[in-house]
Order: C-alpha cells, then structure tokens, then sequence
C-alpha cells in the first residue's frame, strides 16, 4: 500500500471518530466524504476501526466507468484494533475484505487483509457495503462468492446516504407549507 | 399539457419566509440550513408567462414558433415526479423563445453538414442564421452556420492558416470561439475578452491557425446555452503531414453528440436574462448524432472506422458504446495518447474530443449507445439508462481491406512522448496556482432550498442524467453563481489573472469543492494553449496526451501542467455552458517574451 494512501487513511479514521455524522459548519453543506468509507466494529470486534478510502480505477476518461456506466472504485481498507492472530475467531485463519450489495444478495471478495492491517480491490455496484471477516482459508479460497466467518467490521458506501424525498418529514403532507 | 406551468404566481411563489420558522422545519429534519442557501424575499414575478399556457393548446403551432410565449416546465421523466411546492414556480426573468413571433415556415431548411477541404491560405464563409430543422416529425426554429446542422466539418492540413469572415445574422450577439486551437489570441472568439461580440448584422473576420494536428470544434462564445445548444457548432480535422499518423482504417467518421430539451411544443425556452438551468446545466431529452436522432453507418465485416467525437452538449456526459465492438483508444484533444489502448466504452464530457478506431468484426445491427446508471433523486436511487443514439450496420461481405493486424498492434506514439519528454523536469515541481471549484446559491424559493438540503448527503461525482429537472429549470444565473477561487488570494471569476510569461510550464491544482451546496463534475477549459494531466487524486496520468479539457469530478484533485506558450489574455472556464453563464469563468495572461 502507499504511503500517501496509509497517511489519507489514518487521517480519515481520525475524521470518521471525530465526526461521525452530517452536520453544518462554516455556511457550507456537511455530509459524509464522497471518497471514504468509516468502518464500524461488530459486537465481535470492539475496539477495531478502519476506513475504506475510494480512489478512481484508472482510466484515461479520468472517470473509470462500466460499459453499462457504473462507476468503478480502487478500495483501499485499513484496519486497526484487530487481533494479530485471527484464530481466536473460531479458528479463522486470514481477515479478507468483502463488498457486497444493500440487500447482501451478491458479494464479491475483495481480497486478504495484510498483517499491516491494509487491503485493496475494486468495486464496481451503484451502493455496497464493505465489510472485513475473519475466514477459514479453506473456507474462503479467491473464488468464494460470499464469506463464511464472522464480520467484524461493516460501513457502507457514500451513495447509500442517497434516500428517498418521500420519506422525508419535509414531504409529510404532501405539499409542504412556506 | 403535461409540463406547463405557466402564470401561477399568485401564491406560494418566493414568498418570504420566516427564518426561524425555516430553522425549526429544518431542525426538525435533522438538517442546519446553511446560511447561503437562506430564503430572500423576492416579489413574484408576472412579468412573463400569462400566455404561455396557449402554446399548446389546439391550433397553437407546432414547434417553438408562436405570437407569444412563456416559461415551459421541462417534461420530468416518468419516474421523477414534480416536487411538493414546484408547481407553481418558474425562472426569474422573461423567456428567450427562438423563432417566438416567427413564421418558421419560411426559415429556410438546414441541411446536414458539408465537409469543406481549405488549404493554406484559402478563405471561408461562415454566416450564422435562422433556420427550420424538422427531427423526428416536430419542427423547430434553430441556428446553424451556413445553414448546416453542425456547421460544415473543416478539413484542413496542420499549420494551414486559412480567414473566416463570419457574418451574424441570428437576433443574439454572437462570436466563433476556435476550441482547442492554438491560435493568435485576438481571433479565439471569446466576446468581452479578446473581441466584441459581433451584434446581430455584424461582421468579424478570423484568421485561424491550426498549430497541432487532431480534432477541433468551434462554436459561439456568447450566451452558448442558447447559440450552441441551438446548433451553432461544427468540427474542424487538422490532418497530419504524416501519412502514417494514425494505424490504415476502412473509414473514418466524424460524430458530434448533442442534446435537445423539447416537448410536444417545442424546444423548452431558455432564459433571456439569464440562463436556466444553472445548477445542473441544460440536459436534453433529444439526443441528435450529428444534428439527427437516427445516427446510422455501415460497414462490412472487419472494417475498422476511426471515429473522431465531439460532445458538444450543454452539460451532459456520455458514457459510450459501439455495440460492444472492441474500441482502441487513438488520441483527444490536441493530440495522440503516448500509448495506444484498448478501451470498452467511451466516457466524453462537455467539449472534449476523442479520436477512437473501432473494429466491427461480426454481421448485425449494432447500437451506438450512451450507457450510464442514472439517479432518481426523487427515489433516492440509481437506474440504468440506455439511449440509443445511432445504429451501425455490419453487412456479411468481408471488407474489402484487412488492417485487423494494425488494429491489434497498440503503437507507442514517440513522437508524442518525445514532445512531453521536454515538460518531464517541471512533472514534480512545486504547485503554482491552486484553483478551487464552488458554488453559491441565494435567493432561490424555499421550496427548492428545501429540497436541495434534503438531496445533499452525496452526490455523484459527476452528474449524468438530470435528476431533478424541476428544480434545475427554476435556477437561473441570478441566484446560482457557480465560483472559480483561487485558493492562494481568494480571488473569484473574472477578478483572477494569472500572469505567466511565454514559455512558462506552469502547474494548477485543481480542486473541486464537495461540500458546498450543490457539488457538480466539472469540464474545465483552458484556452489558447495545452496542458497534461498529470495526476488525478494524487494518482499519476499513466498515458498522457495534450488536453485542453478536463473533467473534474466531485470531490476529486487534478493536477495540469500548462504550456503557457501562446500570449494574450485568455479565459478559462467550466463547459457547462449553464455554469459558464453563471459565473465560472476567469481570466490568465501570457506576456510575449521579450
């Protein structure tokens, strides 16, 4: 991994504890950081936290897209907080790095998480959701389409913090009133 | 009817608020407004629109032609609803309807554009006027140049000088902006900067220099959400010396993507004043290849076509695709790749060009699409979108020239890496300007604020369809103003000018603000010279080539490397013409050398 990646990601772990949600400051719009993604800890790994910095698949578009137009995404994870040795999650043998979609029905395995506590893949989905396990090597060759340990942490993209108008107080209503 | 709504100002419309009741229904909603984004109290507008709502009543005529007319909400997409509150807001200002008072029947027909081959020293015309297009059963009154639709494609051989005595004949000032062209700085066309804008009956005679070999448009520099959006922009191909430039092909084929905003009346009017459409830009609903909605090309099994693309939309980005047919990436805007590559699709922005050879190896009808994951801002959620922008037509009977060899081989260009070698020791150099991309919204109707707010925990870093077309269509230049900064004095637009001295190799760091009201992807235009990208999100430009283009996404920082090589004082801007218009514009200066 990088450095200017490690030292962007430490910074946006230490961003992530320090503001973990919208709020207003200086007249301008806060909202979570396009390009990053706050890893939470499960109740399995209290005391981890990461981050999953999104960076552009390189392209000379500049903008790296699908032929159907999905935005394609470098993930970069750093872990913190993790056990050194993964085997006290039910034997596991590895931490690997997952994304999968809002409603889980496909997953797609990023890769090995490094004794550093770094990883790295691509994701190419609208919103997802990055997760880091504790597998079974066995459990969880390349080709695994899903994990099979336990999560232990989970964030989700920038894009899921799109939601509906309708379900917004303001819509209640219907037509609201000035 | 669907669409219209006109002339209902008398309630609900920028009416004042209370700001703390404003504070309250936010607070409510989780949300701090933002003190940019706060309400002013703005007298309905009734100066426009009482009519408009006749446009499209029967007997009315088709097409955007009409004794009167008004403000036309833009048609919203099947699976957008109109916002709560919106209906009955429109633009500020008086509507801009070309052709409104007209008798379009008796504009006289454009026609498809004409190549025109110049050499050294040979002389064009170029008069803009009014004409009648009539795409897809619907007549409508439009520009062209010499009443071509795009204006005639320009074939004209590298270093050739050749004059353009352009006449204006459109009820609009206009001017001919030479985009991309290295050329002397009192003929780039940019009205208020290097000229006057040439007023409706004038004259302005150009002597245009084609410096670099490769693929340039030109179009107006005046009011371009309209004249541009109109029709007034044509191709010009700068051919090399080199008979080898580019890999043989079977074909070439010149694409200029456009898109119109009409419905069933006509083309939706822009605004007189200022223009519409400024938070997004104006995306159509009409997509035209070359002036027509039914693109369509054949070849026969093998062919390889180079493709020369130009997008000259308003605001909309392409994602595309020649119907999965392998594409090799050749060249953009001033110049070829260091390295050939192959590519799946094509991503093009606002002004930029790219030169691509395609191979079509099997039988069928394939589609030239634009495929991108369009957001419903309403529904807070991503949809595929495909539009079909044109067919190719591969015939059975093998092409009658086999360069599939040529084709596969992925040349190093090392002329071009030659050229660039000579920039290498500035690469690394310190950051000589940063530049900061924003924007500030006021005065908007609460409604839209409200909305906005709510819409703002992300944003895609670079817009691709229009997901809220209602609020869109309601900002116009006089609360939107869209802000170049310059980070280092805080400057803004029109009061920045760098200074460089020729021969200067400078670099700009790019960045483009996530956090204000309303980010959006920006094509950034720098004129009159060129520029590589070198790095983008600190990531370094693997293959580069020289741009005059970028688009900057969301969030994202780029880092250019200028050749200040061409003196004068030059613009520099956002090619959303909407964006333009509202603001994003500055100025830099190279001084001759001594």
């Amino acid at each position: 991994m990088r450095v200017d990646l490690l030292i962007a990601a430490g910074a946006a772990v230490v961003a992530a504890v320090a503001m973990p949600g919208p709020r207003a400051h200086d007249g301008r719009m806060s909202r979570p950081a396009i390009d990053s993604i706050a890893l939470e800890p499960t109740s399995d790994a209290r005391g981890a936290s990461g981050v999953a910095l999104l960076t552009r698949s390189q392209s000379p578009f500049g903008m790296s897209l699908t032929p159907d137009g999905h935005l394609r995404y470098d993930v970069h994870l750093h872990v913190t907080g993790l056990p050194a040795d993964p085997h006290v999650y039910d034997g596991a043998t590895a931490y690997v790095a997952w994304a999968t979609v809002p409603d889980l029905s496909v997953a797609r395995r990023l890769g090995p998480m490094a004794p550093d506590g770094s990883g790295a893949g691509e994701v190419d989905w609208n919103k997802f959701i990055v997760i880091v396990t504790a597998e079974k090597t066995g459990a969880a060759p390349a080709a695994a389409p899903h994990w099979s340990g336990t999560i232990l942490l989970k964030g989700v993209s920038p894009s899921t913090w799109m939601q509906r108008y309708g379900s917004h107080i303001l819509n209640n209503g219907g037509n609201p009133q000035w | 009817m669907a669409g219209t709504r006109n002339g209902e100002t008398g309630t609900g419309v920028r009416v004042t608020i209370a700001w703390g009741r404003a504070m309250v229904i936010a607070a409510l909603a989780g949300l701090t407004l933002p003190a940019t984004a706060r309400a002013q109290a703005t007298p309905p507008d009734t100066s426009h629109g009482g009519m408009a709502g006749m446009a499209g009543m029967p007997g009315m005529p088709a097409g955007n032609a009409g004794p009167t007319g008004g403000h036309r909400m833009p048609p919203m997409p099947a699976d957008i609803p109109m916002m709560p509150g919106m209906e009955s807001l429109q633009p500020q200002g008086a509507p801009y309807i070309p052709g409104a008072g007209m008798d379009v029947a008796s504009l006289p027909a454009g026609t498809a554009s004409t190549p025109v081959e110049l050499k050294d020293g040979d002389t064009l015309t170029l008069d803009a006027r009014m004409i009648r297009r009539t795409i897809k059963g619907a007549t409508y009154a439009m520009y062209a140049f010499n009443g071509q639709y795009p204006g005639p494609l320009i074939r004209v051989p590298q270093n050739a000088t050749i004059t353009v005595r352009f006449t204006n004949h459109i009820d609009l000032p206009s001017s001919i902006h030479w985009h991309g062209v290295r050329l002397a700085n009192k003929f780039d066309g940019s009205a208020g900067l290097t000229q006057d804008a040439v007023p409706p009956g004038g004259t302005f005679v150009y002597q245009v220099h084609f410096p670099d070999a490769g693929l340039y448009w030109y179009h107006p520099h005046v009011r371009e959400d309209i004249e541009q959006n109109l029709g007034l922009f044509g191709n010009a191909v700068v051919t090399s010396p080199d008979p080898h430039y580019y890999s043989p092909a079977n074909a070439e084929a010149v694409l200029i993507l456009d898109d119109l905003l009409v419905d069933k009346q006509g083309i939706i009017p822009y605004g007189k004043d200022a223009a519409d459409f400024t938070i997004m830009g104006r995306f159509g609903n009409l997509f035209l290849v070359n002036g027509e909605p039914n693109y369509h090309l054949a070849v026969h099994r093998g062919d390889i076509v180079r493709f020369f693309l130009t997008d000259a939309s308003n605001a909309r980005s392409y994602n595309l695709n020649f119907g999965g047919a392998p594409i090799k990436l050749v060249a953009t805007d001033l110049s070829r790749y260091e390295h050939e590559q192959m590519v799946s699709n094509i991503v093009i922005s606002p002004a930029q060009r790219y030169i691509a050879e395609v191979r079509f190896d099997t039988p069928g009808t394939f589609a030239l699409t634009n495929r991108v994951q369009a957001v419903n801002n309403y529904a807070g959620e991503y949809f595929p979108e495909v539009d079909t922008l044109g067919t190719i037509t591969v015939s059975p009977s093998p092409t009658t020239a086999d360069h599939g060899h040529e084709f596969a081989t992925l040349r190093a260009n090392t002329a071009v890496t030659s050229d660039i070698d000579r920039y290498r020791k500035y690469f690394d150099k310190p950051v000589d300007h940063e530049l900061g991309l924003t924007v500030n919204i006021q005065g908007l109707p609460n409604s839209i604020v409200s909305f906005m707010i709510v819409d703002t925990m992300y944003f895609s870093p670079v817009e691709w369809n229009d997901g809220m077309p209602d609020m869109n269509w309601v900002s116009t230049a006089k609360e939107v103003h869209w802000i170049m900064r310059d980070l280092a004095t805080g400057k803004q637009d029109m009061d920045i000018n760098w200074h460089f001295k020729q021969g200067d190799v400078a670099k700009i760091r790019i960045r483009n603000d996530a956090k204000s009201m309303h980010p959006m992807g920006h094509p950034i235009h720098f004129h009159g010279q060129r520029f590589l990208v070198l790095a983008r999100d600190g990531v370094p430009n693997p293959n580069l080539a020289w741009q005059d283009t970028e688009l900057v996404p969301v969030g994202s920082v780029e880092d250019i490397l200028l050749d200040a090589s061409n003196p004068g004082t030059w613009m520099a801007h956002c090619h959303i013409a909407e964006h333009l218009e509202a603001g994003m514009h500055m100025m830099f200066t190279v001084d001759p050398a001594p």
